[in-house]
């Protein structure tokens, strides 16, 4: 059970200088993408981070990036009939503290996120929000409304796009 | 990012009314529950703001 209603934490910009402290998400690799390319990307102007605190500790953290789709339908033959190239919105590290983990975080912390996106897809066009998903995850990015795009054997990442668009817009 | 999808897939992509009714229910509660949060988070940063001047 968690010490705190994980909506009542507000939702922060990091900073390229922000400081992780003891956060580890249980992967180690995310951990040091975060400590490490994260804070780079984002002194750089390539990434945006943004993070849950609570009582001054990292709770859970994700990282955007403007990104570039190319859309290639197949047919029942698997030939491939046009591409279409859509702007939108990647994101690119999730981790939330292992000691948080499955209280509802990762939930509270991807709508805030897809709302994010949304306003950017409202003031500069971008139609996706897409994450690649470990399967470990796939059910939990499906709850959000997001769906796998791409055809892949099983037990591999996943691409998985959620829709930003108002439906009175979306055609 | 290149993703590969069936024609069925792409259909739904673009044209929410193809899509399963639950999929589009909960992409559209989430986006709703994620305003109501981006409002409160950027209320309590204006407060925070406030509070130090």
């Amino acid at each position: 059970m968690l010490p705190f209603d994980p909506e009542d934490l507000d939702l922060q910009q990091m900073p390229h200088t922000y400081s992780c402290g003891a956060f580890t998400c249980g992967n180690s690799a995310i951990d040091h993408a975060l400590r490490n390319d994260l804070l780079i990307a984002i002194a750089e102007g390539r990434n945006k981070g943004y993070y849950l605190e609570y009582h001054g500790s990292l709770v859970a953290f994700t990282s955007l990036r403007a990104a570039t789709f190319e859309i290639d339908p197949i047919d029942r033959e698997h030939r491939a009939i046009t591409s279409r190239h859509v702007s939108g919105i990647r994101i690119e590290l999730v981790g939330i503290a292992t000691q948080y983990q499955r209280g509802g975080v990762g939930t509270r912390l991807m709508e805030e996120i897809a709302a994010i996106a949304a306003e950017v897809a409202q003031r500069v066009g971008a139609r996706f929000l897409a994450v690649e998903s470990l399967p470990s995850a796939q059910k939990f990015y499906t709850s959000l409304g997001f769906t796998p795009t791409q055809v892949q054997p099983p037990g591999t990442t996943i691409f998985m796009v959620l829709d930003l668009m108002e439906n009175d817009e979306a055609a | 990012m290149k993703l590969i999808v069936t024609t069925e897939q792409y259909e739904q992509l673009f044209d929410p009314s193809k899509r399963p009714v639950e999929v589009e229910r909960a992409r559209l509660k989430t986006l709703r529950r994620g305003q109501e949060l981006r409002r409160r988070s950027l209320e309590h940063q204006q407060e925070r703001a406030n509070a130090c001047d």
